[in-house]
């Protein structure tokens, strides 16, 4: 087993969920670079718990219950311009905000915002919707940039960079 | 006078329709929010029934 380090990651996103939550659906979307992340969304699901009492034995256990996404942040510099942000700002001051995103360790040339994906390289691809964009505060010792939540509305889908 | 043949020509091996893979036909969409995507044409329903439509690319 090898541990890597987060550095390399890379996020591509679009304004859109595929018909299908699975490779094919994903594969299908052209997605666009997120340029400059800082910090990504982290996919999965959370299931509730139902309890079930018992009044002879005194104990109640759990059974699963329905799953929900996570709802996690995504965190970016600069000034917004990059399109894929753009798109992303755009999304998340949207009223339905539906965006796709997909998470890449990619290892390819480095053009100066990480290494492209090539075919083979592990991806991760999840559907939901951006939300909540905040600006960085406004002071002296705050660089430029703005975070952005994402609520995933179904599970995540592993896979590879398409040939 | 002899008449030209001008029939086809069949000395040459005519190219199996099985011999080269058939190449997947896909569909150019977008959606409101400008995203693109290019699913298989045979699953174009799905899409279509989420709000994508067909563009010409």
């Amino acid at each position: 087993m090898t541990t890597n380090n987060n550095i390399g990651l890379t996020l591509y996103g679009v304004a859109g969920s595929p018909a299908t939550n699975n490779k094919a659906g994903f594969e299908a979307l052209t997605f666009v670079q997120l340029k400059g992340t800082q910090s990504l969304p982290v996919f999965g699901v959370t299931h509730n718990n139902i309890d079930v009492s018992d009044l002879g034995t005194g104990f109640t256990s759990g059974v699963k219950g329905a799953a929900t996404g996570k709802d996690t942040t995504l965190t970016f510099h600069g000034d917004g311009t990059d399109t894929g942000i753009a798109t992303a700002i755009l999304a998340a001051n949207a009223q339905s905000g539906v965006y796709s995103l997909k998470i890449v360790r990619g290892s390819g040339t480095d053009g100066g915002d990480g290494p492209a994906p090539v075919a083979g390289d592990v991806v991760q691809y999840a559907h939901g919707y951006l939300h909540t964009y905040e600006e960085n505060p406004k002071d002296d010792s705050s660089f430029e940039g703005a975070s952005i939540n994402f609520k995933q509305n179904a599970a995540t889908v592993d896979d590879v960079e398409p040939s | 006078m002899k008449k030209k043949n001008t029939a086809t020509r069949i000395d040459a091996p005519l190219a199996s329709p099985t011999s080269v893979a058939a190449k997947p036909i896909k569909a150019n969409l977008t959606n409101k929010a400008g995203g693109f995507a290019t699913p298989l044409e045979k699953d174009i329903g799905a899409w279509l029934k989420i709000g994508w439509f067909r563009v010409n690319k």
